[in-house]
């Protein structure tokens, strides 16, 4: 009987080509993904202060104990973390993670994460191959695109794909018939980090962070990884039970007779989700679903034209309004241009900033050639595939606009005398800490705060499918709701343990500064940083709280959670440790912001998220609001966020995580009560420890 | 789905494939002496054996590559999750073109099992008790291997298990130690339960197979038309 | 609803009339995100208003769309662009019921119909023949 853990993380010391194991035992208190990255990073980071390309910068590619089980929306994500490089004013250290495979064959390989330090003196890609790790070298492949990369390491570790091959030297030393599972950085990725993502198969990417330049600076191309092994589960039975329970929860369970309650679900949604970002049939022919490892949700899709693999959400989306535009109907441009995301390793959302920003400076008539912003680019042929080719290969080969748009946005507004008018009129729409203008913190408030009071645009959709995407939509189509905002208030709140208030979703103009709300952005931050990213449940996937299969409408979370982590591991951690050791890694993670340089003053928004001019949503917000003593589906499209109100909130959230209100710094006490006094410890002695 | 997975021309102009699976619908299978061919041109040569009472089914248009079937099939077998040892493989390529993106390989329980009639110690054989599942005694596997050479189809359906030191294969769950629920022929198979697609099925008739293979359609008939998907 | 008065021949062709600035729409694409547009005329308007059912909405599946207009928007901007103050009146009261946009958008469609009927008949074209002047 095991517990989920292979039992050892993996050691690549770049610099000195040394490979080493550490026992993962010494990390478990964390879970895995995320509190174990960040521990990791914590011992092994000798200086927190250095930029995203120093080689003393360390990576940490982790799996989780439900890693290559049969946990649904879990067992095939990887969590990424490293100082990044994009961000403003600081690239915080930082996190992402990814689907597909990779961390099944990490398990199977008898690892739970990596650990990446220093920098290799010449181009290299590291092969794993169950316990034998080697670097390889990697010269031929710096300037290659991520498809072809993964296409050429498949090939020199296993040959051909379709037949048993022999991964070890004897009879008994590892047959399979899968590919290795690769992540890998596009080309010439040093040159424009801030815009670079990590790359998996197809479509599966850790696209916000400029992790594919942390890659390049470590002369690092890839990591490839082939297990043959397995992993044992405490309780098999108990496993396969709970997978079929939930089942009853989502369309696999509910094939014969799906609901025909419409809405944007978790797990209740049906599969191919990404056929509808990307055009559908219309633009890319026949399509499958596909699915991550082990995932009944299969939310992407493959096509007979091979256009548009595994790509969804913001790739898939970034060509998708153009050709509308252009065309009228999608066409093949709209998957072509997010393959060439993929191919090019290039982050889709800091791409759709610039594809937004390029639209509004044409407007402002201030780009083109000649003009203040001097451009060859083809800005007339938005929405053609040739357009965004030429801009990639701008970025890439840094010519034309490439080399500014490649130090960031922000820092290129600024280097063009952009800066103060476009980002404050929302004409370059970055909304937290230069990252994309995602959901808006102005409507949808906890990924506002969520953002800003982290590192990074959150990407955190629990609430966002529930209480917008799922009410707009009853707005939208005038369907009477199938459940009161009063009854979608309860099942949320109840769902929300120790931070359970009746006013958890009040999205009134009022409620989103309340201490009710205060505690709905606590339990955001903690629920994601261990449940999601540390035990790997995907944000697709997970949490449920409004299910349209569910007993009145509700989700198996926190039920689900519990369950399936238990059976895997063994242990008796209830949902509320799952919490708490969510709120240590956040407190953990703040230290190392604030070793960085954070305080309570920089965690603001840009101008327009407080105008409430620029970006704002042209369509209705529809969420769930306490008014005048009733709870209803409220549109909130038409407000901004109060200063004077928001650092009213920040003050309370602040109160509430026992930090200093004058600073954002954790205190002594709340940081021993987390069993970090270490860390208490490293902030005093830089003088950054909160007043009690 | 018609997949055609079968290795290389075998003597005489005749596919081992073409020869073992030919007999679409047939009751008794038939163990072969000598030369494959010349078992197929004398049948009084033959040993009959009873055909398999069961078959698995699987839609690859409908598949969507989790690899549930393989975690669930190595788990209620060998109780870890874990590719190398799953009876039943899913292989891909994430860039290729759908539907050739995804292969299933399931094993047919052929009505004429190469694996058995190559097997030189009868621990391949048709289990009787179990609706004669084509099935390895594993006390009896000397590990030489012939099974899995044997297995006109790639991957082979046969396996090495190379923790336990046996070949193995696919026996519809008549042996699941780590499973609460009855299998073989005659229960539930784990790969059936857990396809979270429902591309795989159970079938107690004789796949009618041709030269490239079987055509199976899970899709048309069933709610999966409402998705935008291939039909 | 009560019918408008029937405009005059001078009244409808510049209510038909392609007038600036256009209006903003927004065609939402189930799961896909928004393709903002701007349309010109009180017809471009109508026949983008697309009432559908629940039902029919998620038969479409992933290929579901809803083509969202503002209707307070839309009722300044016929009365202040377009100039049909009586329809503005309209619209206005259709608005002021507080109903989400799913609820009004049947109503508001068959306003714009009818209204458009008005303006072919005062222009004594056929119910299919569009006005002269509008080309969106």
């Amino acid at each position: 009987m095991g517990n989920g853990y292979a039992g050892k993380i993996l050691k690549v010391d770049l610099t000195t080509r040394q490979i080493e194991e550490i026992p993962t035992s010494k990390y478990e208190e964390w879970g895995g993904g995320h509190g174990m990255g960040s521990a990791v990073f914590w011992d092994l980071c000798e200086d927190k202060t250095v930029t995203g390309d120093d080689p003393k910068n360390v990576m940490t590619i982790m799996g989780s104990p439900v890693s290559g089980t049969l946990v649904p929306g879990a067992s095939g994500r990887t969590e990424v973390q490293a100082i990044g490089l994009l961000g403003y004013p600081h690239p915080w250290y930082t996190r992402g993670n990814f689907g597909g495979r990779f961390s099944v064959h990490l398990k199977y390989a008898g690892w739970d994460g990596i650990a990446i330090v220093g920098k290799a003196d010449a181009p290299v890609w590291i092969n794993i191959v169950d316990d034998k790790v080697t670097l390889e070298d990697a010269t031929d492949l710096m300037d290659m695109d991520t498809w072809k990369t993964q296409e050429l390491i498949w090939d020199d570790v296993r040959g051909s794909q379709s037949d048993w091959s022999a991964v070890g030297g004897s009879r008994d030393g590892g047959r399979s018939t899968q590919l290795p599972a690769v992540l890998t950085c596009g080309p010439k990725a040093g040159t424009c980090g801030p815009l670079t993502a990590l790359i998996h198969d197809a479509g599966n990417a850790v696209g916000n962070a400029g992790f594919g330049g942390v890659f390049y600076s470590k002369n690092l191309k890839a990591v490839s990884v082939l297990g043959t092994g397995g992993v044992e589960v405490a309780d098999t039975a108990g496993l396969i039970e709970t997978r079929k329970w939930s089942a009853a929860y989502a369309w696999t369970g509910n094939a014969e007779d799906p609901t025909p309650v419409t809405g944007s679900w978790q797990q209740g949604a049906s599969p191919g989700q990404a056929a509808g970002h990307l055009g559908g049939t219309v633009a890319m022919g026949d399509l499958r679903a596909n699915a991550c490892a082990a995932c009944p949700r299969s939310c992407k899709v493959r096509s007979s034209s091979g256009f548009g693999n595994e790509s969804m959400c913001v790739e898939a989306l970034l060509n998708l309004s153009l050709d509308y535009a252009t065309n009228g109907a999608p066409t093949d441009a709209t998957p072509r241009v997010a393959d060439m995301s993929n191919r090019y390793g290039l982050n889709a959302y800091q791409l759709s900033a610039i594809r937004d920003w390029i639209k509004a400076l044409i407007k402002k008539d201030v780009i083109g050639p000649g003009k203040q912003i001097d451009t060859q680019l083809p800005i007339d042929k938005m929405g053609s595939v040739e357009f965004w080719e030429a801009l990639s290969m701008a970025i890439i080969d840094q010519t034309d606009i490439g080399p500014d748009l490649s130090m960031g946005l922000v820092q290129a507004a600024e280097k063009w005398g952009r800066l103060p008018e476009d980002l404050a009129d929302g004409s370059l729409p970055l909304a937290y800490w230069g990252y994309t203008h995602h959901y808006d913190p102005r409507t949808e408030a906890e990924w506002g705060w969520g953002s800003i009071l982290g590192d990074r645009d959150i990407n955190e959709h629990d609430f966002n499918f529930t209480c917008y995407w799922t009410t707009s939509n009853w707005a939208l189509l005038g369907v009477t709701p199938p459940i009161t905002a009063e009854r979608m208030a309860e099942i949320i709140s109840k769902k929300m343990g120790p931070y359970s208030d009746p006013m958890n979703v009040d999205y009134s103009d009022e409620g989103i500064y309340s201490e009710a709300f205060a505690k709905t952005v606590a339990w955001h931050r903690h629920y994601t940083r261990f449940y999601k990213q540390s035990i790997g449940l995907c944000d697709w996937y997970w949490a449920d709280f409004v299910n349209p299969y569910g007993p009145d409408f509700e989700g198996i979370t926190p039920e689900g959670e519990q369950k399936f982590l238990n059976a895997v591991t063994g242990g008796g951690l209830s949902y509320e440790d799952g919490l708490e050791v969510g709120r240590r890694i956040w407190n953990l993670d703040r230290a190392i912001w604030i070793m960085q340089g954070r305080h309570r003053d920089m965690e603001v928004f840009p101008e327009y998220i407080y105008d409430s001019v620029g970006v704002k949503a042209a369509t209705p917000y529809v969420m769930p609001a306490f008014v005048d003593g009733n709870w209803i589906y409220k549109d909130v499209n038409d407000r901004g966020i109060d200063r004077d109100k928001a650092e009213e909130f920040k003050t309370r959230f602040y109160t509430l995580e026992g930090w200093d209100v004058e600073t954002g710094w954790p205190t002594r006490s709340t940081l021993e009560e987390l069993d970090l006094g270490y860390v208490a410890d490293k902030l005093e002695e830089i003088g950054k420890l909160g007043a009690a | 789905m018609v997949d055609n997975d079968t290795k290389d021309v075998v003597g005489q102009g005749i596919s081992r494939r073409q020869f073992m699976t030919g007999v679409g619908g047939a009751g008794v299978g038939m163990v072969l002496g000598g030369l494959v061919v010349k078992g197929f041109i004398l049948p009084d040569e033959v040993l009959a054996i009873p055909a398999s009472e069961g078959y698995l089914l699987v839609d690859t248009k409908k598949c969507s590559g989790c690899t549930t079937c393989m975690m669930a099939c190595s788990l209620v077998h060998e109780g870890r999750s874990d590719y190398s040892l799953s009876r039943i493989q899913i292989t891909q390529n994430p860039m290729g073109r759908f539907p050739d993106d995804i292969f299933m390989a399931q094993c047919r329980q052929c009505p004429y099992p190469p694996c058995v009639e190559a097997c030189p110690t009868g621990a391949n054989h048709a289990d009787a008790e179990n609706g004669n599942v084509r099935t390895v005694d594993p006390a009896k596997c000397i590990g030489c291997e012939r099974c899995i050479q044997a297995c006109p189809y790639t991957p082979s359906r046969m396996q090495w298990n190379a923790i336990d030191k046996n070949a193995q294969k696919c026996d519809l769950c008549a042996n699941t130690p780590y499973w609460d629920e009855e299998g073989g022929p005659g229960g539930k198979q784990a790969c059936v339960e857990m396809c979270p697609m429902h591309a795989i099925t159970f079938t107690t008739q004789t796949p009618v197979q041709s030269t490239d293979g079987y055509e199976v359609d899970l899709r048309t008939g069933t709610s999966w038309e409402l998705l935008g998907l291939s039909a | 609803m009560t019918p408008l008065d029937a405009p005059t021949r001078e009244d409808a062709l510049r209510f038909s009339r392609v007038a600036e600035p256009q209006f903003p729409a927004v065609r939402m694409l189930a799961s896909a995100g928004n393709v903002e547009l701007t349309l010109g005329s009180v017809a471009s308007i109508e026949a983008f208003l697309t009432p559908m059912t629940a039902e029919e909405n998620l038969s479409r599946r992933m290929t579901g769309f809803i083509n969202y207009v503002d209707f307070k928007s839309l009722e300044q901007w016929v009365r202040e662009t377009i100039g049909d103050s009586d329809l503005a009146d309209s619209l206005l009261a259709v608005v002021d019921r507080g109903d989400v946009f799913g609820v009004m958008l049947p109503d508001v469609k068959q306003l714009l119909t009818e209204r458009l009927s008005q303006y072919k008949a005062a222009l004594e074209l056929d119910p299919g023949e569009e006005a002269p002047s509008d080309h969106v």
